[in-house]
């Protein structure tokens, strides 16, 4: 077992140690995970003050809080004396963390508020301002989606997220208040035996869906007729920086917008939002990726949390359009359940493959992972985004370019990144 | 229905499920069944909540039309089970219907292949019948299947269980 080397990873292919060697696991925790901005939530998780929610960032166990002035943090759920955990729900409502074993209590922002039996310290033994729940140093927030970063240093938030903006609009701008909640309407959990940049990677895959969504495709072209034509449709994936990417899955038409959607709704949500806005809304389908571990589908935000170098979980946290009529919103149910979940037509055929996958890749005769479908044929756009045909490969190519850079411990951007984020 | 033909009723619509005979299965359902295995709060709306399996018979159509293809991947090789079940309540009854509690303790396996190493996952639920004299025989109006992890990890599933 090794460390990363600059040689393991080429625009064109990976080396099936970075998905099977725990070394390397280890290294991209402390190195990509550790390092750069991680999605630990939704503000609909916790919406009044008081409220928590419990998430990862990489192996960390960290609790998403919102205080009393309604303020998000983000801190680790380990007691600073011996290492409890505060919290062991998932979602909750707290007005401060007491610590089971010796009543160490914190308040909502992470700071130490009482020890038990404090007389028992002498002078100089307990120091309450160095001893709250170790904090997030960086936390940032885009339409109630919660990234925080464990780094100091790391990149400022906005030039993170910047070029996936536009596509987060247009997911929220299809509630009519533009509000959405995350999870509160179901999380399917998985586990799968394999590495988590298979889900990573899974989660924008073009080239998959004909054949091995084959038996979901032909039931739901019964409501998306234009999925049939999925590998044909002139859509395109974007690289759009910082690992980050997304694929267009289909576009529709303003005929095709009429005949997925209730014509009420189209009124309700141009009324909102003015025409443009709302169409946009209606019009594009896409998965987008947000490095390192979350991307944000059709129905649902999904989450990547690694456990080891051959086993990931993934949650699938299902969305719901605030203010939208209640009928679109079971439409949305029915919908997602029909894919996703451990009894759905589509996703568990994906986990089963990212099972398969992991078991292949011991097969050291064969060591690289092929991303050379399209890449001849790349284009940049004006902005300086990558981009090709949706069923090819310019979307798993996109998240090694920043994993390369953090992993190989440089961090310069990339210039064409740097004008990515820009434009 | 009396107790003797509730426990008769289960066990021979459960040994379908293990013998895979999942058309047979299907007869059993009434044109208006719901066929409900929750996700999370097993008693909350499946209206406003994503399930599981919520599913009409049309959806089991679909449900058995992709298992039997050959693209179904989490089927290759078949997801094999065998279910028990005890606690059998006759909650109500009459001429026409009746409605059944009873736990089930399901039993899933499938070999991985390569792998060779692949755990049995047991699955205990809660379930809910509610069933209708057809005829001579009893059909489904209604079945729920309430894991007691269906909050929790849950593996891929055959196409009913
Ligand atoms: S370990 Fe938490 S109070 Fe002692
Ligand atoms: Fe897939």
């Amino acid at each position: 077992m090794g460390h990363y080397t600059p040689d393991l990873s080429r625009p064109e292919a990976n080396h099936a140690s970075l998905y099977r060697d725990p070394a390397i696991f280890d290294e991209e925790m402390e190195k990509i995970f550790h390092a750069t901005w991680v999605y630990v939530g939704h503000g609909s998780e916790v919406p009044n003050p008081g409220d928590y929610k419990t998430s990862f960032i990489g192996q960390v166990p960290v609790i998403m809080s919102r205080d009393m002035a309604g303020k998000i943090h983000v801190f680790a759920n380990r007691c600073t004396h011996r290492g409890a955990t505060v919290c062991p729900r998932e979602l909750g409502h707290a007005e401060s963390f007491t610590c089971p074993y010796h009543a160490w209590t914190y308040r909502l922002d992470g700071s130490l508020e009482a020890v038990g039996l404090p007389r028992g310290y002498n002078d100089g033994e307990l120091d309450y301002s160095g001893l709250g729940l170790p904090v997030a140093p960086r936390v940032g927030s885009y339409r109630g989606f919660v990234f925080a970063s464990l780094n100091a240093d790391v990149h400022d938030f906005d030039t993170h997220i910047g070029p996936a903006k536009k596509y987060i609009d247009y997911y929220c701008d299809l509630s009519p208040t533009g509000e959405i909640t995350v999870g509160l309407t179901g999380i399917y959990k998985h586990r799968y035996r394999g590495n988590w940049k298979a889900q990573l990677e899974g989660s924008v895959e073009g080239y998959h869906v004909w054949h091995n969504h084959r038996t979901a495709i032909d039931i739901m072209s019964k409501w998306v007729p234009i999925m049939k034509q999925y590998q044909n449709l002139p859509m395109k994936a974007y690289d759009l920086g910082f690992g980050h990417n997304i694929i267009e899955n289909y576009t529709l038409t303003d005929e095709q917008v009429h005949e997925r959607w209730p014509a009420e709704f189209v009124e309700l949500l141009i009324s909102a939002h003015g025409r443009e806005r709302a169409m946009d809304a209606l019009r594009h389908r896409f998965n987008i990726v947000l490095f390192p571990n979350m991307a944000i589908l059709e129905y649902h935000v999904r989450v990547i949390r690694p456990l080891a170098a051959d086993r990931t979980e993934v949650r699938q946290y299902h969305t719901s359009m605030v203010g939208a009529p209640a009928a679109i919103n079971q439409r949305r149910v029915r919908e997602h359940e029909f894919f996703y979940g451990p009894g759905g037509a589509g996703g568990p055929d994906d986990l089963a493959t990212f099972d398969r996958i992991q078991q292949g890749m011991e097969a050291w005769t064969a060591p690289w992972v092929l991303f050379n479908r399209g890449l001849k044929s790349e284009e940049t756009t004006p902005g300086g985004l990558r981009f090709g045909h949706h069923t090819q490969e310019t979307q798993q190519r996109a998240p090694y370019y920043e994993y390369r850079r953090l992993m190989e411990g440089k961090a310069p951007v990339p210039s064409r990144i740097r004008l990515a984020a820009a434009g | 229905m009396n107790q003797a033909q509730a426990e008769t009723f289960l066990s021979r619509e459960l040994r379908m499920l293990d013998q895979r005979k999942f058309r047979d299965w299907r007869q059993l359902l009434t044109d208006d069944a719901i066929y409900w295995v929750p996700n999370g709060d097993a008693d909350g709306d499946p209206q406003q909540h994503c399930s599981i399996v919520y599913a009409t018979p049309p959806m089991v159509e679909d449900r058995l039309q992709r298992a039997e293809s050959p693209f179904y991947w989490v089927g290759d090789p078949p997801i094999r089970s065998v279910h028990t079940v005890s606690n059998v309540l006759l909650e109500r009854a009459d001429g026409d219907s009746a409605d059944i509690a009873c736990n089930q303790v399901i039993y899933l396996y499938r070999e991985n292949d390569q792998r060779r190493d692949q755990v049995l996952d047991t699955l205990p639920a809660q379930c809910e019948y509610r069933l209708r004299r057809q005829g001579d025989d009893w059909q489904i109006a209604y079945k729920k299947v309430a894991l007691l992890n269906s909050d929790g990890l849950v593996p891929l599933l055959p196409p009913i269980i």
